[in-house]
């Protein structure tokens, strides 16, 4: 047999299935999948396939039942080989493509093994020969599989008609869209990819190293006093005391600031150091904050925290324009929220929620740890400053706690609402970031060591190349784990989770972090310590997988009601996903939850 | 035309914009300087566009750390 793969339309179209089992359930799914109309016959049939059909005859077939419609094709699923036989003949005569399961001999057609984004499919076959074969091909593509190929094949779609109604001339028509697929796959700056522009976007540095030296220094000696005095009085460039700010430090914080397309950009101790002082620079106690529900343990701790400062956290159910509007009250000075929360990766409507606080005159600040400028960049979706913890992708290797504030300085700063700012007020839409780096954040003291963020500039290199890996590893563990027994998985590049079109449409990709449920805790704990590869430790974004019961952890001082609100149960397991071979982390999985029990 | 610039009077020409007094004034680090003129701060992305007139005080800051 010489199969051609040829891609026929099937909206609309009628199809018949004969056998109701678990080969012929297979096949209506996958026709309606394709939108098909489906006609079911069988005596007995399971329940999902009676479901899903258009049409259902419970009872034997008939030849008639050949001529009833205009098939497009015929599917034969019985277990009777001889009626199987009967069904491919009498399609055939009537010249209808027929498939017969299990005997390739008999079809006309066979069913290829699909990956499948929108309109993008990749079908693969053995020819009827080996659906092991086909099956361990599509896996290997998958794992190759260009993430948001979909969407990105949809947006080429509309450029296509843009193309042919602005250029007349091919080449300029193809190198249109070129130019925009490129963008596209790369999200960065015109047609500089996200990669080139982090490694040739930065200044150059002392005798032409191409990194930054390392500045372990706690000071910077001068020849004459008049020129300390002018560097503290910021009229001249230069450092004076590495807590205020650090050459070694100041080259990480330009990468990150041009990474996110920022107006300035201060680095930090840590994550939750930034946190803090991005909230500090802007609320004064009796102010309030709106936050979302399911944020990161440590976050929902530290707002509990500046309760006692008199900064009022209040959370909304959900982080959208319409739910943050009836909680706005004059006191309200920020919100807050995560853009892929962790871990339950609530995705935040940045658009809705920034057009919401800015009707107020309120900035949103967003958490960006867990989603990084490859997946999107805030700032230009409405977000007015965006933190990362850079102790997790951004560096990349585990190595340096480190933290960072950019600002996007475009917020009209209203001084008589936001108070804590009143003193920086000639400095208009850039009084935060100035705040920061002249008053609050250098007297907190919560500053990036200049070894960690030397660590963290140059792990920021690959961010690109590792987030495309973790982010189709992820991909590829979800469906697997979903697949295994009693494993319930939790994943925004799954179709089933509630943000998946929202992250589509806002995001390059659906980030490296997925949860499931094992169904105990117990059973949680036996196959997290049965798994080889994936390390159990408290952290995200390793270039390693990581692991972690986050309800015994992470959430041990929340309440029940606030982790739940996470995503977090007594069964819940994390699992940061790393750029292993995908193979080798979906059998590590597949024999952990096996052990599990 | 004169202007002031960083506490020292300044003959320059008129119609110069503030990148071309970046330039014209060498000033050091361009990427890290901060501009306020007439105690008002402008913005980077005008610097280009925006021109300085009689009479002007310009002021060159440095919060020395990422991004301007």
């Amino acid at each position: 047999m010489a199969y051609f793969p040829m891609m026929t339309d099937l909206s609309g179209g009628e199809t018949l299935v004969i056998g109701g089992g678990e080969e012929g359930t297979k096949k209506v799914r996958v026709l309606k999948d394709f939108g098909a109309r489906v006609t079911l016959i069988a005596p007995e049939a399971r329940e999902e396939a009676i479901r899903e059909a258009d049409r259902y005859a419970r009872r034997g077939f008939e030849t008639a039942d050949l001529d009833a419609a205009e098939w497009k094709l015929v599917v034969a699923a019985t277990e009777n080989r001889e009626l199987n036989r009967r069904i491919s003949e009498g399609t055939r005569e009537r010249r209808i493509p027929v498939n017969v399961v299990d005997d390739p001999e008999l079809c006309s057609f066979i069913f290829p093994a699909v990956i499948r984004d929108g309109d993008v499919i990749c079908s693969i076959s053995s020819g009827g020969k080996s659906p092991y074969v086909a099956q361990l091909v599509k896996e290997k593509v998958r794992g190759c599989w260009p993430e948001g190929i979909g969407r990105i094949n949809d947006r080429m779609g509309e450029y296509r008609e843009q193309a042919k109604r602005e250029y007349a001339d091919r080449e300029e028509r193809r190198r249109f869209l070129r130019e925009r697929l490129t963008e596209l796959l790369n999200p960065g700056t015109g047609t500089t990819g996200f990669t080139t522009a982090l490694l040739h976007g930065g200044e150059a540095f002392p005798q032409g190293g191409t990194l930054p030296p390392v500045a372990q220094v706690n000071a910077f000696r001068y020849e004459r006093m008049e020129d300390l005095e002018r560097v503290f009085e910021h009229r001249q460039a230069g450092y004076a005391y590495s807590r205020i700010g650090n050459p070694t430090v100041t080259a990480f914080e330009q990468r990150i600031n041009a990474l996110e397309h920022g107006q300035g950009a201060v680095a930090c101790a840590s994550g939750m150091a930034a946190l803090t002082a991005a909230i500090l620079a802007v609320c004064r106690s009796g102010d309030e904050i709106i936050a979302g529900r399911g944020l990161y343990g440590g976050t929902i701790d530290l707002f509990h925290d500046l309760e006692q400062l008199g900064i009022r956290t209040v959370f909304a159910e959900k982080m959208t324009g319409e739910s943050i509007r009836p909680l706005i009250t004059e006191k309200t000075r920020l919100v807050f929220g995560e853009v892929i929360s962790n871990p339950a990766q609530q995705v935040l409507d940045i658009p809705s929620v920034a057009a919401a606080a800015h009707e107020a005159g309120i900035p949103l600040f967003v958490d960006s740890t867990t989603a990084t400028p490859w997946l999107i960049r805030p700032l230009e979706k409405g977000a007015d400053a965006v933190i990362h913890s850079s102790s997790k992708y951004i560096n990349g290797g585990g190595n340096a706690i480190g933290g960072i504030i950019v600002d996007g300085g475009k917020f009209d700063w209203n001084f008589e609402k936001h108070t804590a700012l009143a003193e920086f007020r000639k400095f208009r839409r850039r009084a935060f970031m100035v705040r920061l780096r002249t008053d609050l954040w250098e007297n907190l003291g919560g500053c990036m060591a200049p070894m960690n963020a030397f660590l963290s500039y140059i792990g920021c290199e690959t961010l690109g190349l590792r987030m495309k890996r973790i982010c189709g590893n992820a991909a590829a563990l979800a469906r697997a784990l979903a697949g295994m027994p009693g494993i319930r998985v939790n994943y925004l590049g799954l179709e089933q989770h509630p943000d998946h079109a929202l992250a589509g449409s806002l995001m390059n990709g659906f980030g490296g972090i997925l949860n499931f449920r094992a169904g105990s805790r117990e059973r949680a704990y036996r196959i997290i310590n049965a798994l080889k590869y994936a390390a159990i430790a408290s952290n995200i974004g390793d270039v390693r997988t990581l692991v972690i019961h986050p309800a015994s952890t992470l959430y041990i001082r929340s309440g029940v009601q606030e982790r739940e609100a996470a995503g977090v149960y007594d069964d819940t397991v994390r699992v940061s996903v790393g750029i292993e071979d995908p193979e080798d982390l979906i059998a590590d999985f597949r024999r952990a939850v096996g052990a599990g029990g | 035309m004169v202007i002031t610039v960083a506490g020292e009077k300044k003959e320059v020409a008129e119609g110069i914009t503030v990148a071309q007094l970046i330039e014209q004034e060498k000033v050091e680090m361009p990427m890290y300087v901060t501009v306020s003129v007439n105690e008002e701060f402008i913005e980077s992305g005008s610097f280009d566009t925006h021109v300085l007139k009689e009479n002007d005080e310009v002021e060159f800051l440095y919060f020395m750390g990422g991004g301007r």
